[in-house]
């Protein structure tokens, strides 16, 4: 069966070895075998109704026994004579609500006490934007002891760069909250393990075989890949030569399996795994909100297989339907094509849930991977230019960056954005977390 | 003589079919009963928390019987982050508030604990600390970690799983459990065997045995269902207009046994509810993607609770006033006949628009008159 495997990694197979091959060979999956009757099975895959039957049972008893209860009190699921499935609660439960600190008091709280185990969390900015920065803190407030850290291990997956050990150093020795503990509370370098995948099918194999051996063996608490996107880069651009409908749906495919084994490994050994991810420009039309545009253009917009006026006529059927004395949806919503991914997109990237806002960015990997995570943390940037008078011609320069950190959507906390900045124990936010949306950024 | 007692042979019980909780038979309820049952309108639809949602979803307008109707499943899509599971769970709140338990099914990103006990214990914030812990007692947490678990779920449920006394079933984030099994998009291979295409149409089959399942539960445990999906992508060339969120599971079977779909979106004014199908009607077209349907404003309080957005409430001094304006995706190529006829002419100014439409219904309704009254002239 194609993905028995993956479904139930520990099913014993010997008594179905005589069917197998004539199920894989029909393509038939473990949920086919599941949806459909036993005798059109064994028509498909020439085999017996029987046989097929028994496997349908069996798969069916290890899954019921599977699935995870998380309450406090297991499921019964079996009758009295499985208890000692029952006893066996594979899974730990993320109900401990225990968070790794990224060691900033405002960021702490905007995040609910820090990163969650148990979640993909993504850290998506552009170059320099302070995505290792984060990523390093993180590395070593895992290994304080509850409620800061998890008091384990952590394990780093580099991509591009190696992991940066002299900044690490730096960090440790500069944090108030790491260099005044004492030798056996101090997070050490030792404690954190980082390896290094150049391309997509190492990382296949990597994530799926070692990393489940190193978690365990090590105790680790944190998993970091910096970063996601570098290696499906270069694939990216070899692909350039095939059919574009084919290559999007092989990295579709790819960016739902990759994520589903990182949220089975979060969930399974109970650890937070960090991505960071990088962004692309991204280019919407001209800034409608000219009137000089909105006017020139009104008898151009209308969509070409309805009437010319149909832009009139769509606002009044907009209004129509709105019922039980609602304000008129004119005054409410901002466009007339509300679920445009343009327009969506300005509100789970990060970057331009503001009307004013100019500078878009998404992040790379597409929105099937923005459907895998559970949280996606976003570090934004912008140029402060040096107040001064310039020559005709000549580009501003750059005295500084305004750096915000923006939570777009969490399954544990609330949106919110603060600002930050970058320095030698690694960062610091400056003012209290807003609400988003609002500002320039 | 005794008179030999009357078999009654009308009693029906469902109750104590219910109730039987030996472990050695299955208890089961016969498919007649159960409708009998929820046509009895006995059960309350499960609030949503909204009101004018509450109203839309009834058919009628009615707010206080209204939300999510039991024996049906109810469909929220949405981009991340906008508010599908914290709607979900406002409904299980409501639900476990009038006594009923809740199974909450993780599909992809687990529910955190700590959310459900806060939205509980800020309900019964009221009652005393016990009575909260007796709801999430209630409240029943399960993961199906692959599609196989899901299905084991729906189509052959463990005995134990829904008591009766059930009333939510919530599915969250079922298309990335989809899309790991069955993928949305294909490759286009050119020479495909025939096990190959029948693979490919796998997709929406075992979707449609899914929606048979959830709607076969959802009837005979008298329960609502709730599934709520991420969003994909479609593209719209015919209307020149770019992409749109498309919801991430569709495909005939599955729209047929969806009673409601709501779409949530947001803004920059705040978050939106769109009602696309209610009552088992479609409110939208079903060529026009990216239309809304009949929408609900929200908004989120500071508690992470949502709201519905008062019709008096002033816009908020912080954001700027937008004003609405079209899609600014440029559309393609006019057709011949509608070039305009000057860039600056303003067509609502003069109001051409309706009494040109109206004048060129009434002529074609004068022609027909005359044409009627020319033929019945001789007569």
């Amino acid at each position: 069966m194609t993905n028995l495997v993956t479904v139930l990694p520990d099913f014993d197979v010997k008594p179905y070895t005589h069917i197998l091959p004539s199920l894989e060979k029909a393509l038939i999956s473990t949920a086919d075998l599941l949806s459909l009757h036993a005798v059109d099975v064994a028509k498909r895959a020439q085999i017996p109704p029987g046989e097929v039957t028994k496997l349908s049972n069996a798969l069916l008893q290890s899954l019921h026994s599977g699935i995870i209860g998380t309450n406090s009190t297991p499921i019964e699921l079996n009758n009295a004579g499985d208890a000692a499935d029952q006893s066996e609660l594979k899974y730990p439960s993320t109900k401990q609500h225990r968070s790794i600190s990224t060691l900033d008091e405002r960021l702490d709280s905007a995040l609910g006490g820090g990163i969650r185990p148990g979640y993909l969390t993504e850290i998506v900015g552009e170059s320099a934007a302070g995505k290792t920065q984060f990523l390093l803190t993180l590395l070593l407030s895992v290994q304080l002891s509850p409620p800061q850290g998890l008091g384990k291990s952590a394990l780093y997956i580099s991509t591009e760069a190696p992991l940066q050990t002299i900044r690490l150093a730096q960090i440790l020795n500069t944090h108030p909250g790491l260099c005044t503990l004492s030798q056996q509370e101090r997070p050490s370098l030792s404690r954190i393990q980082s390896t290094h995948i150049h391309d997509v099918e190492a990382q296949e194999h990597i994530l799926r075989y070692q990393v489940p051996v190193a978690l365990e063996k090590q105790n680790v608490g944190l998993l970091v890949i910096d970063s996601i996107a570098a290696n499906y880069r270069a694939e990216f651009d070899r692909s350039k030569a095939r059919k574009g409908a084919e290559s999007f749906a092989k990295r579709s495919n790819q960016m739902t399996q990759l994520g589903a084994l990182l949220r089975d490994i979060a969930r399974t050994y109970g650890v937070a795994v960090v991505v960071a991810n990088q962004v692309a420009d991204r280019f919407t039309t001209i800034d409608p909100f000219s009137h000089a545009y909105r006017m020139s253009q009104s008898t151009q917009r209308s969509r070409p297989d309805s009437p010319p006026q149909a832009r009139g006529v769509r606002s009044e059927a907009l209004s129509q339907d709105v019922p039980l004395g609602t304000p008129s949806l004119a005054q409410m919503l901002s466009t007339d094509d509300p679920l445009a991914l343009d327009h969506q997109q300005r509100f789970f990237t990060g970057w331009g849930d503001a009307p004013e806002a100019v500078d878009f960015k998404t992040p790379s990997l597409g929105l099937t991977w923005t459907n895998q995570l559970a949280t996606r943390i976003a570090l934004l940037k912008q140029p402060i230019y040096e107040d001064r008078a310039y020559h005709p011609g000549e580009d501003r320069s750059i005295a500084g960056w305004n750096r915000t950190a923006k939570i777009v959507f969490s399954a544990w906390c609330a949106e919110k954005k603060i600002r930050f900045g970058i320095w030698e124990g690694g960062i610091r936010t400056h003012g209290e977390p807003e609400d988003p949306g609002g500002g320039t950024t | 003589m005794a008179v030999p007692p009357v078999i009654d042979l009308t009693s029906s019980r469902p109750a104590q079919a219910r109730h039987n909780t030996s472990s050695h038979r299955l208890p089961t309820v016969s498919a007649s009963e159960a409708l009998q049952e929820l046509q009895d309108g006995n059960l309350r639809s499960v609030s949503t928390g909204l009101t004018s949602l509450d109203g839309l979803l009834s058919g009628t307008g009615d707010t206080s019987s209204g939300g999510l109707e039991r024996g049906k499943i109810t469909e929220l899509w949405g981009p991340a982050g906008v508010g599908k599971t914290a709607i979900a769970i406002q409904s299980a709140v409501n639900a476990l508030k009038e006594g009923s338990t809740v199974l909450w099914v993780d599909c992809a990103t687990a529910l955190s604990d700590q959310r459900i006990q806060e939205s509980i214990t800020r309900h019964g914030s009221k009652d005393s600390h016990s009575a909260s812990d007796g709801l999430l007692g209630e409240f029943k947490h399960v993961t199906a970690a692959t599609l196989s678990h899901l299905l084991a779920i729906v189509l052959h449920p463990p005995p134990n799983l829904i008591p009766s006394g059930t009333g939510l079933l919530v599915v969250d984030d079922l298309n990335v459990l989809m899309d790991l099994d069955y993928p949305r998009y294909q490759f286009a291979v050119s020479s495909k065997t025939e096990q190959q295409k029948w693979q490919a149409s796998r997709r929406y089959a075992v979707l449609g045995s899914l929606v048979s399942g959830l709607n076969k539960l959802a009837v005979i445990n008298g329960l609502a269902v709730v599934v709520t999906t991420g969003c994909s992508t479609r593209m719209r060339p015919d209307s020149g207009l770019g992409a749109a969120l498309v919801p991430g599971v569709g495909g005939v079977e599955w729209d047929g046994g969806v009673w409601n779909r709501l779409v949530v979106f947001r803004d920059f004014s705040g978050r939106f509810v769109g009602v696309q199908k209610c009552q088992g009607r479609s409110l939208i077209s079903r060529e026009e993607v990216g239309e809304i349907g009949r929408v609900v404003g929200l908004e989120v309080a500071n508690d992470g609770t949502l709201h519905e957005r008062q019709a008096s409430r002033p816009a908020d001094g912080a954001t700027t006033q937008v004003k609405p304006r079209a899609s600014p995706v440029k559309p393609r190529k006019r057709v011949f006949d509608e070039v305009a006829d000057s860039e600056s002419e303003d067509v609502d100014e003069y109001g051409w628009a309706e009494t040109d439409e109206d004048a060129i219904a009434a002529e074609g309704l004068i022609e027909d008159a005359q044409a009627a009254t020319a033929s019945t002239e001789p007569d």
